[in-house]
């Protein structure tokens, strides 16, 4: 995968992370069951994407440091 | 020896201990010229990371999103969406200031947009505004400080009393060493803060309810408006989804722009650094969750009669004091959340005296070095001293202040934003929109009444500047192709020695 693909994927679950966790979509998760680890599914659903973005995140740090290392080689 | 002074004992060492670590690190640090350069150096990846959560994370993560998930209930998730949505950005927006800074040579976030957009009284309002936000965010912290030595003494030191030790020991330490005790006290109190909230927040449910489930199915069976997003405001109605929704947007666009976190971009050691201190943020948004949970506990242990003077930031407090905890957990705990409220507390200081003087003063007289140390001495103190008497005399409660404060903040995001991507942005626009903007926040925090779908104040104001900015930029005629090159595209070209405009 380039480095472009990357980042433009991870913009996109930018853009995913932004609508679910506004108005309207949470209005359509916005309910207590099923509980997730013990949590309220909206509670889960939160952490969730805070999991997801992270999880992005480590992936477009991979490309983007083996980019810079490729630049510097 | 009754309880209350063992808790008591435990907070005035962990006091002296702070205070001891803000001293010597101060003192190996002034060593040398480059002691705040050097110092940055040292720090690792870890000492980083501990840095960047202990100064997000304050008084208000410990304090006030418990009496959020307490007597608000599901409006504080709002808390745990703007975090990521804001810094997330920032990897990349973070990374180009860096870089900017580097071949320009830039130390604060209004260089950086004067730089772009010349203009001093761009720079003085820039300064002007970040110290009407920081002033609110001090403030909070202060309160935080002086709620919890309230509760752990009982009573008998009181909020005003405690503020004012806690934040002495703050004044004294950032007076004496500067950032060099920030970042090693911050280390310090971070790693406390983490350790002691997941405890806490996973073992309170079970000692109570009997688990994290059993205790949401009772909040769902006998209170449900509690977990019925958007929560509930302030006096117990429904919150509003515009309400709801525009403090996420308003927050995560701010977050970047408190200039203590901005300049980071400007002093950490290389890019990798700076992404992988982004990259590791969400991690602390994490750290919420037990926070919430240690909050929701309380909801039918905690009588809202039994907190002093019914407010919900002392729930967190009086609940850990309520458990037949031992002593000693109380005292450490309650420590936690003091250093919480002190290690942003002293960045905020920091940030607020050097922006006075490096934006707001600098750019119409300029200071030699000691001078300027001098002034900001006298103005770390100011800043203590106005903050303080809102503390004590104020009344809001703590994430109001942070809201309002947000509000504030996020005015300076469309003049980096611009400054960096938009090549058509000009002076005047920058300028007229960061006027409009703040007139137009300020206009409806007084107003709320006319406020469209009870959107944020600082929301509504972002639109107004959007608007002014690019209306002006394009009815002016655009910057000249070369200036404009040297942010869009910085270190592209070879910078052309030019006279510094201030």
């Amino acid at each position: 995968m380039s480095l472009r693909t990357v980042r433009i994927g991870a913009g996109v679950v930018y853009l995913l992370a932004l609508a679910a966790l506004t108005w309207p979509v949470l209005t359509r998760v916005n309910q207590v069951e099923p509980q997730i680890l013990g949590l309220p599914f909206h509670m889960a659903w939160f952490a969730g994407w805070i999991v997801v973005t992270f999880v992005t995140l480590l992936i477009v740090d991979r490309f983007e440091t083996a980019a810079e290392e490729e630049d510097r080689s | 020896m009754e309880r209350w002074q063992v808790v008591t004992a435990i907070l005035v060492a962990y006091l002296g201990v702070t205070l001891g670590i803000g001293l010597i690190s101060g003192r190996r640090a002034s060593k040398s010229v480059t002691g705040y350069v050097a110092g940055d150096r040292d720090f690792g990846l870890l000492v980083m990371y501990f840095v960047t959560g202990a100064s997000v994370f304050s008084a208000f993560a410990f304090l006030g999103g418990p009496g959020w998930a307490y007597s608000r209930g599901a409006a504080a998730f709002y808390i745990l969406a703007y975090g990521v949505l804001g810094m997330f950005p920032w990897y990349w927006v973070g990374q180009k200031v860096a870089a900017t800074g580097r071949s320009e040579g830039f130390v604060t976030q209004a260089q950086l947009i004067t730089g772009r957009f010349p203009s001093r009284t761009l720079s003085v309002l820039i300064a002007v505004l970040s110290v009407a936000a920081f002033i609110p965010y001090i403030t909070l912290q202060m309160r935080g400080a002086g709620i919890v030595i309230e509760a752990v003494t009982e009573g008998h030191i009181p909020l005003w009393a405690g503020a004012a030790l806690a934040y002495g020991i703050v004044v004294v330490y950032v007076l004496t060493s500067g950032v060099a005790a920030v970042g090693w006290t911050n280390t310090f109190q971070g790693i406390f803060m983490v350790a002691i909230a997941w405890t806490l927040g996973l073992w309170l449910p079970r000692r109570i309810y009997g688990g994290i489930g059993p205790m949401f199915d009772r909040i769902a069976t006998e209170r449900p408006e509690l977990l019925e997003m958007p929560g509930l405001t302030a006096t117990g109605d429904p919150w509003s989804w515009g309400a709801f929704t525009s403090a996420i947007l308003v927050s995560a666009i701010g977050i970047s722009m408190w200039p203590h976190l901005f300049m980071k971009a400007f002093t950490a050691k290389d890019a990798r650094t700076l992404r992988r201190t982004v990259m590791l943020f969400p991690t602390f948004q994490l750290f919420l969750i037990p926070v919430f949970l240690i909050g929701f506990a309380g909801v039918f242990y905690v009588a809202p009669d039994q907190l002093p003077g019914g407010n919900v930031d002392f729930v967190l407090p009086t609940m850990i004091l309520q458990t037949e905890l031992p002593a000693l957990v109380v005292g450490l705990f309650c420590a936690g959340a003091l250093s919480a409220s002190m290690s942003t507390g002293d960045a905020l200081l920091h940030a607020a005296a050097s922006v006075t003087i490096e934006d707001g003063v600098a750019p119409l007289r300029p200071l030699d070095d000691r001078a300027a140390t001098r002034a900001m001495r006298v103005l770390v103190v100011l800043f203590g001293v106005v903050a303080y008497s809102f503390a004590v005399w104020g009344g809001s409660s703590l994430v109001v202040l942070l809201l309002t404060s947000y509000g504030i903040i996020a005015q300076l995001a469309p003049p980096v934003i611009a400054a960096l991507y938009w090549k058509r942005a000009t002076t005047a626009g920058a300028l007229s929109g960061m006027i409009a903007g703040s007139g137009a926040a300020l206009f409806f925090y007084f107003n709320p009444g006319l406020r469209i779908l009870e959107l944020h104040e600082g929301l509504l104001g972002l639109a107004v500047h959007l608007v002014v900015l690019i209306g002006v930029s394009l009815a002016t005629s655009p910057q000249e192709p070369d200036h404009v090159n040297r942010f869009l595209a910085p270190g592209a070209s070879p910078a052309q020695p030019e006279p510094a405009t201030p």
